[in-house]
């Protein structure tokens, strides 16, 4: 290594973090495993620009796009921006207490979500046939999943969302799914782990959630989605990002969907990067289809 | 959101075009109008990158949106006393694609291994490229051949150090080596030309960023 350790780092250490850099750059950033907190201050881009830099060096671009994928580019990037700037939105946990998960049986939903991200994985030609599917399958769940009667008692949650829940519980529209956990270990509860409370009508609701692993928001954040059916299946709405305090056995989250959701299909949990994104990653920790 | 302008014809004929004066900036403010010349200036870059790395158009075309959509989202980290915005575009688009070509285990077929001392393959095409990228072609030749084998089927075809392995003979160890030593090297040529900062924003000639 010809270069000088910067301050706080001795020269083994930088020829780790170097390897774990050119990894990154080279292989993406899960060949790379994982590195030390200590050692983020040196994690720059300097090796990914210069592949970057390399690459276009090396294979200059020359490839023109398809004329129609500039309408479709824009108009997502559209749909995008508008959802960013009215998002006040992002829901927070509220009134969460302490309560056991009462499910007993182990078993899960998730085998079947696990094939199906599987099978996406491994066909692809769009991800319109993922979250169709995804929506057929939870829809199937039902058979096995209790059903919840709208205006049945509640798990003990903290008063402000409880009364929320019960307002919302007076309107005959309003209705009440459960959700499944997956075989994804973050959520440790058995088949049921928590539901979902949601009216059309006023577009609000609220997800209660058992069971599901506390989360360090610097690695990784919780994010609702709602796949709507009357909405082209490719673009399931965000219904927010959230976390899961550690001791918290449950937690109440409203639903605050970034656009109207006009016809609700399925509700789903997902594990994604800090802040959230707009393409999940399909790791997904509960499922809630709607009848 | 104000509601965009409407959008004008697309120029799909035309060769990519990346020079222009910065977008990136107004992209991180979100700016309606920024979208379409964002994509206009960067769409035949990152439409290149997504061909070369998925198997099909169709799969291309997913993943250039995904592509723009964290561009759209990352473009506030972009420093211009860094790196150009061509090069910040391409190393967006770059881990985008080999995550999705990590996540579906699926790569390009592999490559005909190209001549140890090959020159690139194509002529660079100087008068469209970033200076930073006129830089780092200069800065390839520089290396040992083990080094530029290595790094052409690592950037190029996104061959793991195991396929690389492979198909060159090299003992993975080395070709770990030839990987690291030969990408450091590549950021201190860049560096050394005032290209690239490091972490703490310092030039190796001791100059701010």
């Amino acid at each position: 290594m010809s270069q000088t350790p910067p301050a706080g780092i001795d020269e083994r250490s930088l020829d780790h973090v170097e390897e774990w850099l050119a990894d990154r750059a080279l292989l993406g950033r899960g060949d790379a495993g994982t590195m030390p907190r200590r050692f983020a201050d040196h994690l720059d881009e300097g090796l990914d620009l210069a592949a970057a830099a390399l690459d276009l060096a090396l294979f200059p671009p020359r490839e023109v796009p398809p004329a129609a994928l500039r309408a479709r580019v824009t108009a997502r990037l559209r749909e995008v921006a508008a959802a960013a700037n009215a998002a006040a939105t992002e829901p927070r946990a509220i009134g969460a207490s302490s309560t056991a998960s009462t499910a007993s049986t182990a078993s899960t939903a998730s085998t079947a979500l696990t094939a199906l991200t599987g099978g996406f994985a491994a066909s692809r030609s769009g991800s319109t046939g993922w979250w169709v599917a995804a929506a057929a399958i939870a829809i199937a769940l039902l058979a096995w999943l209790p059903s919840l009667d709208p205006r049945g008692a509640s798990p003990k949650v903290g008063e402000s969302g409880e009364s929320a829940i019960a307002a919302l519980r007076q309107h005959a529209s309003t209705k009440v799914v459960a959700c499944a956990c997956t075989d994804d270990p973050l959520c440790r509860a058995d088949k049921v782990c928590g539901e979902v409370i949601w009216n059309a009508e006023r577009q609000e609701g609220f997800l209660r959630l058992r069971g599901v692993a506390a989360n360090d928001p610097r690695e990784l954040q919780y994010q609702l989605w709602i796949v709507d059916s009357s909405r082209d299946a490719r673009y399931p709405v965000d219904g927010g990002v959230f976390d899961v305090p550690a001791g918290e056995e449950e937690i109440l989250v409203p639903i605050k969907a970034a656009v109207p959701v006009r016809d609700a299909a399925l509700f789903a949990v997902s594990v994604e990067k800090p802040g959230g994104t707009v393409v999940s990653e399909r790791r997904f920790v509960a499922v809630a289809p709607v009848s | 959101m104000a509601k965009a302008a409407p959008e004008p014809d697309p120029t799909p004929n035309e060769k990519p075009s990346f020079d222009g004066p910065p977008i990136l900036p107004r992209v991180a403010t979100g700016e309606p109008a920024a979208i379409n010349e964002c994509y206009d200036r960067f769409g035949g870059l990152v439409w290149s990158l997504a061909r070369r790395f998925c198997a099909n158009p169709t799969d291309a075309e997913d993943a250039v949106q995904e592509i723009f959509i964290d561009l759209w989202k990352s473009a506030e980290r972009y420093d211009s006393s860094i790196a150009s915005e061509t090069t910040f575009v391409a190393m967006i688009a770059r881990r985008r694609l080999i995550d999705r070509n990590r996540r579906r285990q699926r790569r390009p077929p592999m490559p005909t291994l190209p001549e140890q001392s090959a020159a690139p393959e194509e002529s660079i095409g100087q008068a469209e490229m970033s200076e930073d990228v006129r830089l780092a072609a200069e800065a390839f030749e520089q290396l040992r051949p083990e080094q530029k084998q290595v790094l052409r089927l690592a950037i190029h075809h996104g061959c793991s150090h195991e396929q690389i392995a492979t198909t060159t003979g090299m003992p993975l160890g080395t070709v770990k080596t030839h990987a690291r030593r030969g990408l450091i090297r590549m950021r201190e040529i860049l560096r050394a030309q005032g290209k690239l900062v490091d972490e703490a924003g310092n030039r190796p000639g001791g100059d701010e960023a």
